[in-house]
């Protein structure tokens, strides 16, 4: 195949987007870097992570709890979504259209709705107060609003649109149902056709699902803020408004590079996934 | 008793009658092709046997044992699918060991066997390669390979020729036939060629709207159709109604008079069907004396390789007649032929009077529904 040639206009045209983009990301990590009137250093980095005088709350602390909650977050969602969205493509597939609404909630409704949602119910629910919903939920209520894990679990609602979006793309992209019951007809169960069958054919669908959620608890302010938990993102608002701006430049930068570090990691393991995929010459 | 026995078979799909009470026998290493057009059934029959479907009402038997509720993956029949059904993730080798490994079978021992399954497809050279890496005719050899691996009681075969082409259809039908009476599997075959059907199986089952129209031996099918359904979907027939007169085994159709031995089973005046295959009529050539039939004008010819299909314009209709290429030569388009048939050749199908339903003749039984077609080329 003939290779695609660029033209002057498509190479402005990429330069201009390039430097849409790269321009304030420059601006920040100069700023960032500066330490005075023409002078770079690492002072705000260093500040930013090894300081823990200057706030109440750190990034050795907050950096950690952020990242705990991405990986809790990442596997609730696995755990919960791969097997519904299964189910519902292969057996309800009529369901698919409430899926692909109730899904898209989580995008409609602000997130300062869903935390004081999720706060009330909750709260009542410690209380004791009336009403099935909050009997139901009167037991576990004090121990989930005990430490963040309440957020790991709202985390999954947030990130649902973009998990259900990841796997049900993955799904259509195989043929669901032959591979479910040629793995049956094998002898295999349910469990193992889904383990075995199903999911190594849904490794780029499920990682492209963990990579954005991920960055979206990496990221997440609002709900933490409101439950009053430290995380990374409420660290990074406190030392840009109530510290040193240049360290809250660190801080954007230093989440960026995680970020890029994240979808570096995964298009290598999509890349190691992929690898088999070339084509045997004179295979067909 | 049969190996696998279908009792009273029915599936509804919402308003749609999918099988009407199915009864069939399959004997221990037979090989029975379901044969019928989209939405006959057949394809539904094959998943209750594999267990993806749940008939509404009957049972399927296992070796006497009754085995409707159990799951699929506990039937131990090895199916091979009309879509490529490989695991994308497992190359040709892992694919064939698949059912192995859910058996625990140890590594060395299922890899040997997926080896051996793989050498007797012709594939062996080819374990390495994923699925994509191998063309249709491959991918579904690989899959027959995984179907046989499991030692299955029973091997599924849902159309699984019908994603390729012409001249690896044919292969793949012949090695299918080959290692199935190799390894005496019991084989259900489903398809909607008639042509693999009667290839490649010791029985046919021709099925249409949810019912069996008839079970035989391919050339019990083709020879002696016992239904219009049969006839008209097994085969190419020519269709000419017409009047028995059984005194002297004639039909007369318009008022020409046609040999047909088999009237002399119908009443007097009965109107009925001839039907009569392209290859039983005869061209007649200028040196034959005896009498000819029918004469008529060559409209077209299609050229089908060994033989030539001659559409023949005569005073009961138009017919087809297939004859040698190299005679066809005489026969050019446009010419006048003579054509005459051994009466022992057509067959009758019964036509009530002042109804499009078929009937069979006095005496003798016709399964299948009543035919809502009317006559054909005539």
């Amino acid at each position: 195949m003939k290779k695609a040639r660029l033209s002057p206009w498509d190479i402005a045209w990429l330069v201009f987007a390039a430097l849409y983009f790269l321009i304030p990301l420059y601006g920040t990590a100069e700023f960032s870097l500066e330490t005075g009137v023409g002078k770079y250093g690492i002072d705000a980095y260093q500040h930013v992570i090894g300081d823990t005088s200057l706030q109440q709350i750190d990034f050795k602390d907050t950096f950690p709890l952020s990242l705990k909650l991405a990986v809790a977050t990442v596997i609730l969602s696995i755990v919960l979504m791969v097997p519904t969205v299964y189910w519902v493509h292969l057996k309800l597939p009529r369901v698919r259209q409430i899926m692909d609404f109730v899904a898209t909630l989580p995008l409609v409704i602000p997130p300062i709705t869903l935390a004081v949602g999720i706060l009330q119910l909750f709260q009542a629910g410690s209380q004791q107060s009336r009403g099935p919903a909050q009997v139901l939920v009167a037991d576990p209520s004090s121990w989930l609003l005990s430490g963040p894990q309440i957020l790991a679990l709202s985390y999954v609602i947030l990130g649902l649109p973009f998990t259900y979006r990841s796997l049900d793309a993955g799904m259509r992209a195989i043929d669901l149902k032959t591979l479910t019951e040629a793995g049956q007809s094998m002898g295999a169960s349910w469990f193992t056709v889904l383990w075995r069958v199903i999911l190594p054919n849904l490794r780029f669908a499920i990682l492209s699902s963990a990579f954005l959620t991920v960055t979206l608890v990496m990221g997440e302010y609002t709900m933490a803020s409101i439950m009053l938990f430290n995380t990374f993102p409420t660290f990074m608002f406190v030392v840009t408004t109530g510290g040193d701006a240049h360290q809250g430049a660190a801080l954007a930068i230093i989440s960026l590079l995680l970020t890029w570090a994240a979808l570096l990691g995964i298009l290598l393991l999509g890349r190691k996934s992929g690898r088999r995929d070339t084509q045997i010459a004179g295979a067909r | 008793m049969a190996n696998l026995e279908l009792r009273g078979l029915q599936k509804r799909f919402g308003e749609v009658v999918a099988l009407r009470n199915l009864d069939l026998g399959i004997e221990t290493g037979e090989f029975v092709a379901f044969l019928g057009p989209s939405g006959c059934g057949k394809t539904t029959a094959l998943r209750i046997v594999a267990g993806f479907e749940r008939p509404d009402a009957g049972n399927v038997l296992l070796g006497g044992k009754d085995i409707t509720d159990l799951p699929a993956n506990r039937r131990d029949m090895g199916m091979v699918f009309q879509a490529y059904s490989l695991f994308p993730n497992l190359n040709a080798r892992d694919n064939v060991a698949f059912g192995l490994r859910v058996r625990k079978v140890a590594a060395a021992q299922r890899t040997k066997r997926a080896g051996d399954l793989l050498d007797l497809v012709g594939l062996s050279s080819a374990a390495s390669r994923y699925p994509h890496q191998l063309s249709g005719g491959q991918q579904q050899r690989v899959a027959l390979a995984r179907a046989l691996a499991i030692e299955p009681r029973v091997l599924l075969l849902d159309e699984p020729l019908s994603a390729l082409d012409a001249k690896v259809r044919v292969q793949l039908r012949e090695e299918i036939r080959r290692l199935q009476t190799q390894l005496g599997i019991t084989t259900l075959f489903v398809t909607h060629d008639q042509e693999e059907a009667l290839s490649i199986s010791d029985r046919v089952v021709v099925l249409s709207q949810g019912q069996i129209e008839q079970v035989g031996a391919p050339t019990e099918i083709y020879g002696n159709p016992l239904t219009a359904f049969v006839a008209q979907f097994v085969g190419t027939m020519n269709r000419i109604e017409g009047s028995a007169l059984p005194s002297s085994g004639i039909i007369t159709a318009g008022g020409t008079r046609l040999p047909a031995q088999a009237a002399r089973d119908w009443r007097e005046n009965e109107r009925v069907l001839l039907l009569l295959r392209p290859e039983a009529i005869e061209v007649m050539l200028g040196e034959d004396e005896s009498s000819p039939v029918l004469a008529g004008t060559v409209k077209s010819q299609i050229f089908l390789g060994s033989v030539t299909r001659l559409y023949v314009a005569t005073e009961v209709g138009e017919l087809m007649v297939d004859l040698g290429s190299l005679r066809a030569l005489s026969c050019p388009v446009g010419s006048m032929v003579a054509l005459r048939w051994k009466p022992e050749a057509p067959r009758l199908i019964g036509l009530a009077p002042g109804s499009n339903g078929h009937q069979s003749p006095p005496g003798q039984s016709m399964p299948g529904p009543a035919i809502a077609e009317t006559a054909g080329r005539s």
